[in-house]
């Protein structure tokens, strides 16, 4: 699995939420990527952001994209590729 | 993008918001939480779980690299730990290590009285000799062909492996194969007499392997989790999984009959059952609940050095694999607590008020004190007491104007573990257009595997996107 940013000053890291090391490291063997795995474990980070209380989600994927200044300019908790693609190309 | 597509993978989101102490047997759809005052066996208050000592260090200056993962009792005075240092002999009064084999990293260990069993998940099985437990020697490896193994059981003169799709892999002592327990996800397996137990997903099986080559399908039972962990000493069977916690099920002559689950704080990883008592390796904790009666009922947990990977335990001893460390814990005979569980950290949310949540997981009346953090902050309530298994949601409303990020809320309590303890109450519920606080974790890319510490605030200049997930 290739980083479709590589090249660019895009650091993309995957955060695990709550599971044992041994289970994420044998599951992203499988997924095939050399990509960071942070592991969040007491879901301090995870659980740090601004759900809409009216909004039922489900509890994962969450989503972040951060600009240079360090600003969070996308939070989402859906996937959906497209919307992270234009957010990431904006914040460049 | 690619990347995206293992994240869609989402898993079913850790049960942790909603644990609880007990509850009851899967196909009785009945959820009422019992107050068990009439039929636990009488406790005086104190601490029931006792830390006998530890051993190993943080790494990082020098030390090796040891990582246990799974644990297991020999007999009164030893235990064994294995992990990415191999295998090694744990003295159970104060958890030293006395021996230590750096043989091939193990994932999971079992043991007889002679003859101990590894599975590294990947890279076969090993078999020792473990008569002298100051002296244990390698007798066998052997590997095990494609896909990967799990937990692994010995018994009498025989070996089973949970091999996933492979089924459940059952061995002579010098393991070569007797014969196979179907299964189409085998992960935690147990052995006692004749008997075998396997996870097949979610669900438990029972077999008759009297008949090695045609074991027979006594009893199956649903359970509320994939399986991961299974603990059998031939009457009872306690299954570890994961983020939805412990079940444990009676062999009733040929029918596993549910007795209920329970959760932990953390992931239940591992279990062990010790008579009338089951153990559970959690990460964040060893938790420990009595299961000698009609439901479990927890009676409480040990903060582990590092993380409590696994745990095994015998006549009221347990060795923890603790990560770095080796531990030893003595349950206090007749004695229980309260068990405070408190949170690391909690957000003020846009009305500037932060929940901060507190759990009795103890069969005694939890007292706890709170200071209200100077500087204007109000506390919805600075004493409050909770009975076994109640949660409480403290409300506190910060001041008007500017706040510090980061302010604690510090509490203390009767739990004889946990006296005193502090709750983060941080300012940003982060959101668009807020600056992400800063975090550090430690985090790992494949092959490699090693842990680094990876930080955001040096990444300050770059655009950073974080993606979430979890297996459970």
């Amino acid at each position: 699995m290739a980083d479709p940013f590589e090249g660019e000053d895009v650091v993309t890291w995957l955060v695990n939420v709550g599971d044992d090391y041994d289970s994420a490291y044998t599951f992203i063997g499988e997924a095939g990527t050399t990509l960071p795995v942070l592991l969040d474990t007491d879901q301090a980070v995870y659980s740090s952001y601004e759900r809409d209380p009216e909004e039922a989600y489900a509890p994962f994927p969450v989503q972040v994209v951060i600009d240079r200044d360090g600003v969070i300019t996308y939070l989402a908790f859906q996937y959906d590729a497209e919307a992270v693609r234009a957010a990431i190309e904006a914040a460049l | 993008m690619l990347t995206l597509a293992l994240l869609a993978l989402a898993g079913c989101g850790n049960d942790g918001q909603k644990r609880q102490r007990s509850h009851a047997p899967a196909d009785t759809g009945d959820s009422a939480d019992t107050n068990d005052s009439g039929v636990l066996p009488d406790f005086i208050s104190g601490d029931p779980i006792a830390t006998l000592g530890s051993d190993g260090d943080w790494g990082g200056g020098g030390g090796e690299l040891v990582e246990w993962v799974d644990a297991v009792v020999l007999d009164d005075s030893y235990g064994l730990v294995v992990g990415q240092g191999g295998l090694a002999t744990v003295n159970l009064a104060d958890g030293s290590i006395t021996a230590h084999l750096p043989v091939k990293r193990g994932y999971r260990v079992a043991a007889t009285g002679e003859r101990a069993i590894v599975g590294t998940r990947s890279q076969g099985l090993m078999l020792f000799a473990i008569s002298d437990p100051a002296a244990p020697s390698m007798l066998i490896d052997h590997p095990l062909g494609m896909g990967y193994h799990e937990d692994v059981a010995i018994d009498g003169d025989r070996v089973l492996v949970g091999w996933q799709e492979n089924g459940g892999l059952l061995l002579d002592l010098d393991l070569n194969e007797l014969g196979r327990l179907p299964a189409t996800s085998a992960v935690g397996v147990g052995l006692f007499g004749d008997r075998a137990v396997l996870t097949d997903g979610a669900e438990l099986v029972l077999f008759d392997i009297s008949d090695e080559a045609v074991p027979v399908e006594l009893s199956r039972a649903p359970l509320p989790g994939e399986g991961r962990d299974v603990s059998f000493d031939g009457d009872r069977v306690a299954v570890g999984m994961g983020g939805s916690g412990v079940s444990v099920f009676d062999v009733l002559g040929d029918t596993l009959v549910d007795r209920g689950s329970f959760s932990t704080p953390g992931s239940a990883l591992s279990v062990s059952v010790d008579g009338d008592w089951v153990w559970v390796g959690a990460w964040e904790v060893t938790a420990l609940a009595w299961i000698g009666g009609e439901e479990p009922v927890v009676i409480g947990h040990e903060s582990p050095v590092a993380s409590a990977m696994a745990v095994g335990a015998r006549d009221g001893r347990a060795v923890v694999a603790d990560w770095f460390f080796s531990t030893a814990l003595q349950r206090a005979e007749g004695v229980a607590g309260p068990e405070i569980v408190a949170q690391e950290s909690a957000w003020f949310d846009a009305g500037e008020t932060a929940g901060v949540r507190f759990e009795n997981d103890g069969i005694f009346d939890l007292d706890v004190t709170v200071d209200a953090p100077g500087g204007g902050y109000a506390v919805e309530a600075t004493a409050f007491t909770l009975a076994p298994g109640e949660v409480e949601t403290l409300l506190v409303t910060a001041p008007t104007g500017e706040i510090p990020d980061v302010i604690d809320l510090n509490w203390h309590s009767n739990d004889p573990d946990e006296s005193d303890g502090r709750t983060r109450l941080r300012r940003s519920n982060q959101g668009v257009g807020t600056t992400h606080d800063d975090f550090s974790l430690q985090g790992f890319t494949w092959p490699d595997g090693a842990l680094d510490t990876y930080a955001l605030s040096e990444q300050r200049g770059s655009v950073v996107f974080l993606a979430y997930f979890a297996l459970y």
